[in-house]
């Protein structure tokens, strides 16, 4: 009797086809709902840079894959663009936003008003309210959203030359295309390539590719983007009264590093002009360079240098002992990062920029020529 | 049916004696921390754990994310292992067949069953976390004179109404989670007659699954494993609440539950009963 | 009650039942005689539903098997391959679980059911103790309760008296028999002739999944024909009946006779003394070894069975 046989498999049959077409149908819809078509690149990048006032709400992913060594007081930063971490942002205009990196262990908040920046940082269950901002400051989660990422990477290099990409869907919306090449032979990165929502402008892709690389670097795109401003209520800080409270100065580069202040800096490196003296608000910290191949050059106390310069010797990098101290050379594309020690000041620089390492060890070699200078 | 399987539940001591072991772990632990009084530091250990010396009011949820990752799985697994391959191996399949109660009827059954064991245990885990956090760490209004509110992760005060409230929604999402693992174990136990061999194949993706997870060179079926969302019941503490991966964990679970399920109809229905 | 036409059944390779005419009627004791591994479970199993045939067709009560299993087996009580219960459990709460996982089984009535079945099993005494502290014994009984449940049209018993004492047994038989006076048709598979032979009133015989033989028991164990005589004379008796002696053991004789009691009659007219005479009848035993092959767990090596 063949109906015997052949009752378990109409079964199997079923199951089967239910699994193909709960695998399937999104893999179908998205191919059929996949955007094609390009549109005009330059236009876009206008587009793109003057989007900073549309509001939005969203969830991003960051998807960094440096290969960072743990760079001492730097943890947070490294551990950004190493892994992987989720944001949730809510944006109503440039200085009235908020961005949650949330994780499995609890969640960091950090928010924009008029009044100032809070931070909430769950594990240590206190709110932090800071003062002032800083053009220079440690990256965090909120820089790598795309819309910030875009807008800060085409605003930097308005010399270099745009295409147009084919658009993609993302987070389910059309988003066209750009991809824009630096000119500059000396910065490590290779492209940037942006997709901003059609209707908006507003960046929800951003991937950054060094150099001769076949892979980005770095992924930032949104899961859920939806344009239109956030309720009132999210944007508010509204900290229960058992959590702490403190005010502090805002965060910088300097701070981090235990930075103490120092001489003014040079007019230009590497044959690379200064582009800000004091940035942060501290003296002795300069950015040199225009668009994509600029670089930070800083003083650091030297605890921090030696075990900066060590971390980094251990971590691979080219170790030269020159007449005037020693340079520790460091290439994590698309970062490369320096740091020397001038034997005649005897003093310790960290370089960092996403340029050539030759030119961070240029740089290098002049500032550890630069006798010390009294106060 | 349904009816016996609930009575056969009830009537389990082991049933009991796991739901009991899975109590033990987070009140070992609470004792530990109010003795020592050492929280782990900010952004380490469990979720919660460093929040429940102000507020034992958050300890249930403390504990749910100790029983989570392996305690409570492993529990579901037993249960959901035992469900075909149990009866089979005590004799007693063959006569529930020819009663005759009809199979799929037998294996919704067993799902209802696994259902409502996984509210039980997680449900009895909550209520004896939340006496442990209270008796043991209080609610926080010894120090300050008036009960401090249990906070979000996103630092606002919820009150007791929301707080349960969203315990319950957690607890729910929990259940869901745990019952799509549990159709994984279901499946194992319709193949084998082995109750352990099906818990310990389900356990095996469990790990398969959690190994895959933390893996770069996975991330593209990242989002289709098992375990990838089961913590983000945590999203419910988030305020507002983060609902992205809930929805998207729900829908995974529900698909593996009618994938599972499904596959369990199909080879237990045309199974030949040989135990 | 039960027909079968051509019922196959394969595990892989293996020809576990191999096409299998089975016919019991209403009413019948039927002994379903096989020895270990001939393929009597895989059958008993098919006809409940719990194996799918390879191909034939199954009848129970009437009705193809398995598709109508829902209307026919509730009219079935079974046991297959020794009982189950859940071993935590009493033996009283086995049954009631049995009986309300089944239709029919609302809770009114269900005290009384699982009483009447444990009265008629010898288990009604039994206390709340769980089914793992019972002897063999007490679990094959209280498996046979679970098949008397719904005081079912037909019993398919697998093995019944298993891990019985004799006087288990017995009652076990007289429970069988009262029962089936009672209108319940009785099919019985085992390996014990003596089991058969005592209580059914037709059997079938299956050997390697084929069955060799189906009859009912009086036509299997008529007399031979055959005169089985004792004799001090025996000498005399072999001169006298020249002809129709079939076997002579020193005064034991076989004759050829189609009445005995003519026979005897005979001889002692003669003046020949008879110790003893009967009319000769093959033993169950005898049916089935000549209809069977080797025992069915016997494994011999390729060069014969006589190697060590």
């Amino acid at each position: 009797m063949a109906g015997v046989r052949s009752r378990g498999l109409w079964r199997w049959a079923v199951v089967v086809s239910a699994a193909v077409l709960v695998l399937g149908v999104p893999v179908v819809v998205t191919a059929v709902t996949e955007p094609t078509g390009t549109v005009e690149a330059t236009g876009l990048r206008e587009r793109v840079v003057r989007s900073a006032d549309v509001p939005y709400q969203g969830v991003s992913v960051v998807q960094g894959a440096l290969p960072l060594p743990e760079l001492p007081k730097l943890e947070d930063v490294s551990r950004l663009l190493t892994g992987v971490t989720t944001v949730r942002s809510w944006y109503r205009s440039p200085d009235r936003w908020r961005f949650d990196v949330v994780s499995t262990a609890g969640e960091r908040d950090t928010y924009r008003t008029p009044d100032g920046e809070f931070v909430w940082d769950y594990g240590a269950d206190q709110v932090t309210r800071l003062v002032g901002t800083a053009p220079v400051r440690l990256p965090r989660a909120g820089d790598l959203l795309p819309p910030d990422l875009a807008r800060r990477l085409l605003a930097t290099a308005s010399g270099d030359v745009v295409t147009a990409l084919d658009a993609r869907s993302v987070a389910g919306r059309r988003a066209d295309g750009l991809r824009l090449v630096p000119a500059d032979p000396a910065t490590t990165i290779g492209q940037v390539d942006v997709w901003a929502d059609s209707g908006t402008g507003v960046p929800l892709r951003v991937e950054v590719t060094p150099r001769g690389a076949a892979r980005p670097i770095l992924v930032t795109a949104f899961d859920r983007f939806t344009p239109g401003p956030p309720d009132d209520g999210v944007l508010v800080p509204d900290v229960g009264r058992s959590s702490g409270y403190a005010v502090v100065e805002a965060p910088d580069i300097a701070g981090a590093l235990g930075f103490l202040g120092g001489d003014p800096p040079q007019t230009s490196l590497a044959g690379r002009p200064l582009r800000e003296a004091d940035g942060a608000g501290v003296r002795g910290v300069g950015v040199y360079g225009t668009g994509l191949s600029s670089f930070v050059a800083l003083p650091v106390p030297r605890d921090v240098g030696a075990q900066a310069a060590d971390a980094g010797a251990k971590a691979g990098g080219g170790d030269v002992t020159v007449p005037n101290g020693r340079i520790v050379s460091l290439s994590v594309s698309p970062l490369s990062v320096v740091i020397a020690r001038s034997a005649v000041a005897r003093r310790w620089y960290l370089l960092v920029g996403m340029v050539d390492t030759s030119v961070l060890r240029t740089a290098a070699t002049e500032l550890i020529a630069l006798p010390r200078r009294g106060r | 049916m349904i009816g016996v399987e609930l009575r056969k539940l009830a009537l389990r001591p082991r049933v009991w004696l796991s739901i009991g072991l899975l109590c033990l772990l987070p009140a070992l632990v609470a004792v530990l921390l109010s003795v020592s009084d050492l929280a782990p530091p900010p952004g380490q250990g469990g979720a919660f754990l460093s929040a429940v010396l102000r507020n034992g009011a958050l300890y249930p949820a403390a504990a749910l994310a100790m029983v989570l990752p392996v305690f409570l799985p492993l529990a579901v697994a037993v249960f959901a292992g035992d469900a075909i391959a149990g009866e089979a191996a005590t004799g007693t399949l063959r006569y529930l067949l020819v009663r005759p109660v009809a199979r799929p009827r037998v294996l919704v059954a067993k799902l209802v069953a696994l259902a409502v064991f996984t509210v039980l245990a997680v449900l009895v885990v909550a209520v004896t976390s939340l006496v442990v956090g209270l008796v043991l760490f209080g609610t926080g209004a010894e120090a300050v004179g008036q009960a401090s509110a249990a906070t979000s992760l996103s630092g606002i005060d919820l009150s007791p109404g929301e707080l349960a409230v969203r315990m319950a929604a957690a607890i729910g999402y929990i259940v869901v989670s745990m019952v799509g693992f549990g159709s994984i174990a279901l499946f194992f136990s319709t193949l084998s007659d082995s109750a352990i061999g099906a818990a310990l194949a389900a356990l095996a993706v469990l790990i398969a699954s959690s190994i895959m997870e933390t893996l770069q060179a996975a991330a593209a079926i990242k989002p289709y494993l098992p375990t990838n969302y089961w913590l983000s019941w945590i999203d419910f503490f988030r305020d507002p609440v983060f609902w992205d991966n809930i929805d998207k964990g729900l829908l995974l679970q529900a698909g593996y539950i009618v994938l599972f399920f499904g596959a369990a109809w199909a080879n237990f229905a045309s199974k030949d009963i040989t135990s | 009650m039960i027909r079968t036409r051509g019922l196959t059944k394969r595990f892989g390779r293996i020809v576990a039942v191999d096409s299998v005419d089975l016919d019991v009627a209403e009413g019948d004791r039927f002994g379903f005689l096989g020895p270990n591994g001939s393929g009597k479970t895989t059958l008993v199993r098919m006809l409940l539903g719990l194996v799918h045939a390879t191909a034939g067709e199954i009848e129970v009560l009437g009705k193809s098997m398995p598709r109508n299993a829902a209307k026919v087996l509730p009219q079935v009580g079974a046991m297959v391959e020794g009982p189950g219960a859940y071993p935590h459990l009493s033996g009283r709460r086995n049954l009631a679980m049995f009986d309300a996982a089944g239709p029919g089984g609302g809770r009114r009535g269900r005290a009384d059911r699982v009483e009447s079945a444990l009265a008629q099993v010898g288990l009604s005494g039994v206390d709340r103790r769980p089914v793992s502290a019972y002897s063999l014994g007490m679990r094959q009984r209280l498996g046979l309760a679970a098949a008397l449940l719904r005081a079912p049209r037909l019993l398919i018993l697998d093995e019944p008296t298993n891990g019985l004492d004799p006087k288990g047994i017995r009652e076990i038989r007289d429970l069988l028999v009262a029962l089936n006076e009672a209108g319940t048709t009785v099919f019985l598979s085992s390996h014990l002739l003596a089991e058969v032979e005592q209580l059914c009133t037709r059997v079938a015989v299956v050997d390697r999944g084929r069955m060799v033989l189906q009859d009912s028991l009086a036509a299997l164990l008529a007399p031979t024909g055959h005169v089985l005589v004792r004799s001090p004379d025996a000498a005399q008796v072999v001169a006298l009946l020249d002809g129709q002696v079939v076997a002579r053991d020193g005064d034991r004789l076989v004759v050829r006779h189609a009445d005995v009691a003519g026979l005897n009659a005979d001889l002692v007219g003669r003046g020949l003394r008879v110790s003893g005479i009967e009319a000769e009848r093959r033993t169950l035993e005898q049916v089935v070894l000549d209809s069977t092959g080797a025992s069915g767990d016997r494994i011999d090596g390729p060069t014969g069975g006589e190697d060590r």
